[in-house]
């Protein structure tokens, strides 16, 4: 279970980027995070694995929020135990691959877990198969396409077996038929998963509950049809109808207009 | 622009050597103690010893015959560096005059041949030293130097900066492009942006490599990373080193030239 307390975050003291950012996110769930640019969707992500720290805003750091994993306090000195339960896949592929072959990258953190030649392997070749890019095994990194570079990145995370993945902006760039892939895959990826993406159409489909930001604080927090159908909300908030639901009121028009 | 691109290509190589090279079987280990021993043995050579050089050379050469390893590749790479060479013993011909024999009108001086031997030695050293990356790779080479104890923040520091390096260099690349595209007909860099676009890039692969090794450490990398060996120490590892070692020896410690230009001689 991820758990948030009152948690708030400021790059610069005077735009607090989020502000009292409480929430539970329960074992198995699907969660999507939705918002304009600067919402904090991001920044959210780097506090749950601890490539951030909340701030204390002038408070005490015990008065500046805490967040939990599995019962477990993200701090500086649990980072290693909170890493080991949660995958993040990072907007940026390139950021992410760094190892010379994608056989490489995928066995960097088994190796760096302690797992012998053997297991390590054995995980290369699971997270490998459960993406469907064995092919890509021997390639370097540099030569893959931007669909095939984000695919890595998630074996890269998967050969880790973690309990929660993150994914920041996992469509961006990618081409229809890479994004159909992933949606796909998605459900077949098991334990809790955390979407940030402007990609609401994908946020729809593959998501139980959204947590609408803006401004650093959430405004909604609910299921995905009750807030993606929501047009008002979504357009105070920045954002748009997904092009699902603005395809079916359009369909749904043109049908009243011949009757 | 393009050389950029080529140096990606380069450090690109060097990264999947291990697994395309015909010594891909031996293990890093062996192939770091002969590229040792080697300089070592090149380096011990007295000055005035070519015949032992070339001994040495011949050596080198061999191997990479044998190998398939190529030294034309190795001249094209590092040509800079074989040419800063020549400066190593520039000032002896000046230095050391001694006439050591006359070769047709030219008085041939210790100087002359110290100065070719150190070029000689320097250069045998780094055609062993790039064939040691292009059938290792970089990673093979740190695991190795862990097998022999080599400080393990030392094996961190170059591979980070290994890994930095890329990065930079693909900045470098990208900033280049982005200019040379806004920049149509000329060439190279204007003098007055060198200031803003070397800082913009290095800020840039800064911030890359700043996110690389968030994504390191979020796979679990600490500073004792496992350099582990890919390739087990086999048979074949043992008869390498012990055939290598051998045969340089036997080069280097029997003027076998020397033999053979007294044989002529004679």
């Amino acid at each position: 279970m991820i758990r948030l307390n009152d948690i708030s975050f400021a790059y610069d003291r005077s735009r607090p980027v989020l502000s009292h950012v409480s929430l539970q996110i329960g074992k198995g769930e699907r969660v999507g995070i939705a918002g304009a640019n600067g919402a904090g969707k991001s920044t959210l992500l780097k506090l749950l694995v601890g490539l951030l720290f909340p701030d204390p805003m002038g408070k005490t750091p015990q008065e500046s929020g805490w967040i939990g994993i599995d019962g477990i306090q993200v701090t500086k000195k649990n980072l290693a135990a909170v890493r080991q339960k949660i995958g993040y896949v990072f907007q940026d592929s390139d950021a992410q691959l760094f190892m010379p072959t994608v056989e490489k990258d995928v066995a960097f953190a088994p190796k760096n877990y302690g797992l012998d030649a053997v297991q390590t392997q054995k995980r290369v070749e699971e997270a490998l198969s459960l993406v469907g890019i064995e092919d890509l095994r021997k390639r370097s990194v540099l030569e893959l396409s931007g669909g095939q570079k984000k695919l890595v990145s998630l074996a890269t995370v998967l050969s880790m077996r973690p309990d929660i993945l993150l994914f920041d902006e996992p469509t961006i760039a990618l081409d229809p038929g890479n994004r159909r892939r992933f949606i796909r895959i998605l459900p077949e990826l098991g334990g809790t998963h955390l979407i940030v993406s402007h990609d609401l159409d994908l946020l729809l489909e593959t998501c139980g509950r959204i947590i609408l930001l803006s401004e650093g604080r959430i405004v909604a927090d609910g299921d995905t049809e009750t807030i993606l159908r929501d047009q008002s909300l979504l357009e105070a908030n920045g954002l748009e109808l997904p092009l699902l639901i603005q395809g079916q009121r359009l369909a749904s028009s043109a049908d009243q207009r011949t009757q | 622009m393009d050389k950029l691109d080529d140096a990606i290509r380069t450090v690109r190589e060097l990264d999947e050597a291990d697994d395309q090279s015909p010594l891909a079987k031996v293990h890093p280990l062996a192939k770091l103690v002969t590229a040792l021993v080697f300089a070592v043995l090149v380096t011990s050579v007295p000055k005035y010893r070519l015949d032992l050089c070339f001994a040495m050379g011949v050596w080198l050469y061999g191997y990479a015959v044998f190998f398939r390893l190529s030294p034309g590749e190795c001249l094209r790479r590092l040509w800079g560096l074989f040419l800063l060479l020549f400066f190593v013993g520039i000032t002896n011909p000046i230095l050391d005059r001694k006439v050591l024999f006359v070769m047709g009108r030219v008085n041939v001086t210790s100087g002359m041949i110290s100065m070719l031997s150190l070029f000689l030695k320097g250069a045998l050293t780094l055609f062993s030293a790039w064939f040691l990356a292009v059938s290792c790779g970089m990673l093979n080479i740190l695991s190795a130097l862990k097998a022999v104890h080599v400080p393990q923040v030392l094996l961190n520091v170059i591979y980070l900066i290994y890994r930095y390096l890329t990065l930079l260099l693909e900045e470098a690349s990208r900033v280049f492009t982005a200019y040379r595209l806004r920049a149509p007909g000329q060439r190279g860099l204007h003098f007055s942006v060198w200031g803003s676009l070397v800082g913009s890039m290095l800020l840039r692969s800064m911030d890359r490599a700043e996110t690389v090794y968030q994504s390191m450490e979020l796979r679990g990398y600490q500073p004792e990373y496992a350099f582990t060996d890919s390739t087990p120490w086999n048979g074949t590892s043992s008869l390498y080193l012990i055939l290598c070692l051998i045969s340089m020896a036997l080069l280097r410690f029997i003027p076998i030239f020397s033999f053979l230009g007294s044989l002529v001689m004679n």
